[in-house]
């Protein structure tokens, strides 16, 4: 049997190599890092600046509407990939209005989120 | 690497998304199951598209548009999670017990 | 080209106006503007549809989007529901405040998408159209005054629907694997062989349990009586009539892909009708309020509809899309009583609706007319769309299911005549007169002319039925 170095030989080795390099920096403190255990142990930060108050607290809710939007109008983009793949195969208006109908769309969903006042800080 | 293995990968992820639509506790690791199982459903026209009907772009472009439609279903669903979280104060679906169903 | 474009016309319509409405909620940022204009835009949609009634062919791409008899005739209903509830959302007072202006865009959107996929013939565009209506009614449901139940409701639906809409997604991904194409005819025209494979039959058995999802049938039920009781009126009046006829819409056309001799098939469908009935009308009966007995209601017509597509015969298909249809008209009588009673959004339960027939006897007649045709009642339409649902079984030698759905029937007109009773019978503690705002009597009027329409001349409801039948390929 010949050693030969395939394709897929190379991806299980890369595999491995990832496990491996994951795994390192959870086994070998483990090993090698002093077992002691002081008041401060159990702190966020063990060294540095005292933490005030608890960590849980509640993120303010327009975090979550800038998520929202953010999560919608990033994924429309994928829409203009196919786009980019034929751009240079010559030039038919119906294209450009197919690209600014679609376009269009998303700004007015921009001004609608304006409008409404999403993007005064509450 | 073989049509089956795909089929065989898609559908554990099927299967991990449809146990944390039924097992899990709290909404968001509902939707995590949900987009799990788009996940595998679009896995699953990727490799059909590549080993038995074999067209270069019908997989592609049905990817494209799930994606979108997950990025539109999460939104809607993350925002009415909030609103459940802000008159609840909790999402875990064991509170959600004011309704019969 | 300008020809097949118009054939696009009602969709069309429906989206511009939904964008037009969007942007007079932008600008005006005043509910009643946003109203007029989805009101001015309904209309143009049942204009649209009326006119394009009998337009055929193919707009787009060969093959991805059908205009033929079956789906003009689902888009009329629909743009009919469309401004039925549209009508019924004029005061939107169960509204929460902030969301009151831009609630008839959604009503647009969801009929925009809901047209659009009773026309597709592609599996991919079908999927499209069904999440787009889907996102819209997640919306409608969420936007309660009540924003307890109400979001509890609407969270428990976007995770069901959600949950259903991808197990639709996972069985198309395995009728693509099995068949190679994503259009239905390509599907249907594959070979027995293929077509009898156990992949694409788990395909086609994914595929549908996501659509019975829609239709509220009974495993796939649970989101209904909570969505129906905690959503606004308005919301579930769309939900409980339009989204069912786009949903027995599209169950017929994929079921006409399947092969007629599948006993698997067949008996599947047959015990999924079966214990519908039985489980919405016996959990019908021990309601109190009176959406979530509605909701149980919609389970039990779930399974009567399923005994005509179940046959997938022609006269079987064409009962099913005539009961759909009658179905709308029948629904929307009702929920105009809830909308009209329930101000503010308070709930509706049998206290609500004493003395009501000398509160407001025209409220009183339709609730006795939506009832009774939904109970089946002779001059009533649905007594029609029985009488052919149960005549198409017998043709194919269903003898023991008309059985049992005739049982059903029996017991369905009991919960029905209690409601008419605490309407027509006990006295209310005051007399006092029920106003009911001129849009939503117009849209109770519109409702029961429908009603009595079909009901007194089904015939030519049926011959559009079973020309949609003949569109769609029925055998």
């Amino acid at each position: 049997m010949e050693a030969t170095i395939g394709p897929y030989q190379l991806l299980i080795g890369f595999l491995l190599l990832g496990i491996v390099l994951g795994a390192a920096p959870l086994i070998i403190p483990r090993l090698i890092s002093p077992r002691y255990s002081g008041a401060k142990t159990d702190e966020t930060y063990e060294c540095g600046v005292d933490t005030i108050g608890s960590s849980w607290i509640r993120f303010s809710v327009s975090f979550y509407l800038f998520a929202l939007i953010f999560v919608a109008f990033e994924v429309d983009v994928l829409y203009l990939f196919p786009i980019a793949v034929v751009y240079d195969q010559g030039f038919e208006w119906r294209d450009l209005v197919e690209v600014t109908m679609f376009l269009g769309i998303l700004t007015l969903g921009i001004f609608y989120a304006w409008r409404r006042g999403v993007f005064e800080w509450r | 690497m073989t049509l089956e293995i795909w089929l065989l990968f898609a559908a554990v992820l099927f299967a991990f998304g449809i146990y944390a639509v039924v097992a899990r506790r709290n909404l968001i690791a509902v939707l995590i199951g949900v987009e799990l199982m788009l996940n595998a459903a679009s896995l699953n026209f990727m490799a059909f598209n590549r080993f038995v009907a074999t067209d270069p772009a019908t997989g592609q472009i049905i990817v494209l548009f799930i994606m979108g439609l997950a990025a539109a279903e999460v939104a809607i669903a993350l925002s009415i999670v909030v609103q459940v979280f802000r008159s609840r104060g909790g999402i875990r679906t064991d509170d959600l017990n004011e309704l019969k169903g | 080209m300008p020809a097949d474009f118009l054939n696009f016309l009602p969709e069309a319509t429906t989206l511009i106006a939904a964008l037009f409405a969007l942007v007079v909620a932008m600008v005006a940022n005043n509910g009643r503007a946003t109203w007029w204009t989805s009101l001015v835009g309904a209309v143009a949609v049942v204009v649209t549809s009326a006119m394009g009634l009998s337009s055929q062919g193919e707009p787009f791409f060969p093959g991805i989007y059908q205009v033929d008899a079956f789906s003009q005739l689902m888009k009329i209903a629909l743009a009919i529901g469309l401004l039925v509830v549209t009508l019924l959302a004029s005061r939107r007072d169960g509204i929460r405040q902030v969301a009151r202006g831009d609630y008839p865009v959604f009503l647009l959107l969801a009929t925009a998408g809901m047209m659009i996929l009773v026309s597709a013939t592609e599996m991919l565009t079908l999927f499209v159209a069904l999440e787009m209506s889907a996102y819209a009614l997640y919306v409608l449901a969420a936007l309660g005054k009540r924003a307890d139940r109400g979001s509890e409701a609407a969270a428990k639906y976007v995770v069901f629907g959600g949950a259903a809409s991808a197990v639709s997604l996972y069985g198309m991904s395995l009728i693509y694997g099995t068949t190679g194409t994503t259009y239905l005819a390509a599907i249907a025209a594959a070979p027995a062989a293929v077509m009898s494979s156990p992949m694409f039959m788990v395909g086609l058995f994914l595929l549908l349990a996501g659509l019975f999802f829609k239709l509220a049938v009974f495993p796939f039920h649970s989101w209904a009586p909570d969505v129906y009781e905690a959503a606004p009126h308005e919301s579930v009046a769309f939900i409980a009539t339009a989204s069912k006829v786009a949903a027995v819409g599209v169950i017929a056309r994929v079921l006409c892909l399947a092969v007629p001799d599948s006993e698997v098939l067949i008996t599947t469908l047959l015990i999924l009708c079966v214990v519908s009935m039985t489980f919405g009308n016996l959990a019908a009966i021990a309601q109190r309020d009176i959406k979530r007995l509605l909701a149980y209601s919609t389970i039990a017509h779930a399974g009567y509809i399923l005994i005509g597509l179940l046959t997938l015969s022609h006269t079987g298909m064409s009962a099913a899309i005539f009961y759909g249809v009658i179905y709308l008209a029948m629904g929307l009588c009702a929920f105009t009583v809830v909308c009209a009673l329930g101000a503010d959004g308070a709930p509706v339960t049998f206290d609500s609706l004493a003395g009501l027939h000398k509160r407001s006897p025209f409220l009183g007649a339709l609730l006795l007319v939506g009832l009774f045709g939904l109970a089946g009642i002779p001059p009533t339409p649905g007594f029609a769309g029985k009488w052919f649902l149960f005549a198409a079984a017998l043709e194919q030698g269903h003898f023991w299911l008309v059985l049992i759905a005739a049982i059903n029937a029996t017991i369905s007109l009991y919960y029905y005549l209690i409601v008419v009773k605490a309407a027509y019978t006990t006295e209310a503690a005051d007399e006092e007169a029920l106003v009911a705002p001129t849009a939503v009597l117009a849209a109770g009027g519109l409702s029961m002319a429908l009603v009595v329409y079909f009901g007194l001349f089904p015939g030519e409801l049926w011959t559009m039925a079973e020309a949609a039948a003949t569109a769609i390929g029925a055998r």
